[in-house]
């Protein structure tokens, strides 16, 4: 071996242990960094109530302030940008999109990896979808998404929630059907930004649980009386009727209880 | 030669390289143990265009090309009932969508029962069936029949002892599931497979989701009338499938006589609840509905049109029930026929794949 050809080699052996080195700092700094702060596991977990008491589904009726009674069915909703927000302001995503049933507890606890253990002052979510998710494929092709699929050509997208049901028409014993079906009726943003404030307490460990609840009477009266007889039973094209419950959505959660 | 730093590197890319040895013979001893536990077998891929949802297979019951055929043979074969004359393509029929045409479908010993025969579509996605649900799996399914008094009425020890005398079935099952000892449970593996491979999605309304085909004006109007609250059957019939796979009642009777869905369970509130079939291939599986009272599709639309019964347990969805149903024009209601048109798939009656393999052996 010549000269010339040791010292190329030399300098390539050079070459990877810089190389090398800056790896194995790189990853010194993920793991450093991982190690640094505590991660603690979180849990959403979502409660339904009517008037503060106990969701029963089929029934009980509820009263309206419209005169009628009211029996709840089925619900289903999706709540999309989940996230919180720590103390300094940074947030943290939980679920891009989650799709709550009534009927399906297993879908109203959702628990999404670990978080990092901090004092948080804020749950914030989308009630619906937005632009970037309500739309054709917007969400991963599965049985429960397409299920909630809104079809009405020039619009497309999905259902932000359908709350379904019966009501006894001005308590005459005349039972109707109600069909609270919201989404982007004509093209219009019909979801909802919703940011609850947290007592600015750290989370714990291993768990820290975050149990909401969901009014469902706010829904049709919190503040806007929403009256079933008035808007008929199909309001997907009615802009009117979703205008109104778009604002009572703003009213229907509440933070119910924390764990740490 | 060697500088001193050279010599921590030499270990480090040793390290890499005996891990990716060990990793690879990991993942081939893995491998190895698959193919020991199951015998050799070619998987089977089912293969869907992106509209449709993942497949849900069952981790227990892998598609494999020899389970299918085995499956396919016995869902032809009337060795499955106690006289050897029924099978279950004798109710099942793919010239019909694998429904039956008569509206009871006739058993072994000509009794009728009170169901019309469903069809086998796309049953891959289900997580139900029967029209009251009452069963969880297509293996489930599968088990049901060949007992039933009405249908195959064998006892599945006879029917397996047959099986396992034959001459063609021990080999075969030796190649699906690598034992030629045969089992109910194989049995019904075997048929569930081939059921899931029964892939409905080249209808007019696939090509144009493809872009390779265009509705004319009327199935347009159609469309519309179907996928809005006009006519409103995209709420229980919509997405890719045409059915929510969940259990309404529709508003046949004011008071059953078969509660579907209560039998059951036994609440009450499921009265009259029956699990929502898909739209694909109605041209060829008429009657309708769960007694098949429907001969036509022209009467179905008159139904939800204004012959809406009203109880206590109707669906929340049938909106319209006070006006007896969404109260459809004639020429609306040509219209909606002309939609539900563009979802049949011959392809699908006629693929050799699906049919006897006694008379057209692949
Ligand atoms: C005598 C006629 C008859 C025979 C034979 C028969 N079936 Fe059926 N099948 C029916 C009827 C009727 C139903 C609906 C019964 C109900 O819902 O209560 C049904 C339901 C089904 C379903 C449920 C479909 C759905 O969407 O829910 C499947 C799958 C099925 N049968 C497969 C089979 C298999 C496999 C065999 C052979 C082992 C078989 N059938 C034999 C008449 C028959
Ligand atoms: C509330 C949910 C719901 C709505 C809305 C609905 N259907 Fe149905 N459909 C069902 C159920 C459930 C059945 C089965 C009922 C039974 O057999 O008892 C059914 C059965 C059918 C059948 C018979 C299919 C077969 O294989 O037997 C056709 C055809 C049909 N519906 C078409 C329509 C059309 C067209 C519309 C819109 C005008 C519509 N449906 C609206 C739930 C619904």
């Amino acid at each position: 071996m010549n000269n010339f050809q040791i010292h190329i080699m030399k300098s390539k052996i050079k070459v990877s242990i810089g190389k090398c080195a800056l790896l194995m700092f790189a990853i010194l700094l993920f793991v450093g960094c991982k190690g640094n702060e505590e991660k603690t596991g979180i849990i959403i977990n979502m409660a339904y109530s009517v008037n503060g008491k106990e969701l029963e589904v089929e029934k009980k009726l509820y009263p309206t302030k419209a005169g009628h009674t009211y029996e709840v069915h089925r619900l289903k909703y999706y709540l999309s940008d989940i996230a919180l927000e720590d103390e300094h302001g940074n947030s943290v995503l939980l679920d891009n999109a989650h799709l709550f049933d009534i009927l399906r507890p297993s879908s109203n606890t959702f628990t999404f990896g670990q978080i990092p253990l901090r004092s948080y002052k804020k749950l914030s979510f989308v009630f619906g979808l937005d632009e970037s998710k309500c739309k054709e494929g917007g969400l991963p092709n599965t049985i429960e998404n397409n299920r909630m699929e809104w079809p009405v050509p020039g619009e497309k997208g999905y259902h932000y929630m359908k709350f379904e049901g019966k009501y006894d028409s001005l308590n005459t014993g005349v039972m109707k059907n109600f069909n609270l079906h919201t989404g982007p009726t004509k093209n219009n943003k019909n979801y909802v930004h919703i940011s609850l404030d947290l007592p600015k307490i750290k989370a714990g460990k291993p768990q820290f649980k975050i149990t909401l609840d969901m009014d469902l009477d706010k829904i049709i009266h919190g503040p806007n009386n929403y009256d079933f007889a008035m808007f008929g039973q199909g309001i997907m094209a009615n802009q009117k009727a979703q205008a109104i419950l778009k604002q009572n959505m703003q009213n229907v959660f509440t933070i119910k209880s924390i764990n740490r | 030669m060697k500088t001193k730093s050279a010599y921590w590197i030499t270990p480090l890319i040793s390290i890499a390289l005996l891990s990716v040895l060990l990793f690879s013979v990991a993942c081939n001893v893995s491998q190895n143990r698959d193919m020991a536990l199951s015998g050799s077998r070619d998987s089977y891929v089912l293969n869907v265009y992106d509209k449709f949802p993942k497949v849900p297979l069952p981790d227990d019951n892998p598609l494999t090309k020899p389970g299918i055929e085995l499956g396919r043979k016995l869902f032809y074969d009337p060795i499955l009932s106690g006289d050897s004359t029924q099978s279950c393509s004798s109710c099942h029929m793919q010239r019909f969508a694998f429904g039956d045409e008569s509206r009871f479908s006739k058993g072994m010993d000509n009794i009728n029962g009170e169901r019309n025969s469903p069809t086998i579509i796309n049953c891959a996605w289900q997580p139900k069936y029967f029209w009251d649900g009452r069963a969880v799996s297509l293996e489930e399914q599968a088990i049901g029949p060949v007992e039933n008094p009405i249908e195959m009425h064998a006892s599945w020890k006879n029917v397996v002892a047959k099986v396992q005398r034959s001459e063609i079935y021990p080999s075969l099952f030796q190649q699906a599931f690598g034992t030629n000892h045969v089992t109910k449970k194989l049995v019904a593996k075997a048929i569930a497979q081939f059921e899931r491979t029964l892939l409905s999605m080249n209808s007019k309304y696939d090509r144009v989701v493809r872009g390779e085909d265009t509705f004319t004006e009327q199935e347009l109007r159609g469309l519309n009338l179907f996928f809005t609250e006009r006519a409103d059957c995209f709420h229980c019939h919509g997405n890719i499938l045409f059915t929510d796979q969940s259990f309404h009642n529709n508003g046949l009777d004011k008071t059953p006589q078969d509660t579907g869905l209560e039998k059951y369970t036994g609440r009450k509130r499921d009265i009259g609840k029956f699990k929502t079939p898909t739209l694909r291939n109605l041209a060829f599986s008429a009657p309708y509905m769960h007694d098949g009272r429907f001969q036509t599709l022209e009467e179905v639309i008159d139904f939800y049109s204004e012959g809406l019964n009203n109880s206590s347990t109707i669906d929340p969805l049938m909106k319209n029930v006070k006006k007896g149903g969404v109260r459809l024009t004639k020429k609306e209601k040509a219209d909606l026929i002309s939609f539900l048109n563009t979802l049949n798939d011959t392809s699908f009656i006629t693929n050799p794949a699906y049919s006897n393999p006694f008379e057209n052996p692949l």
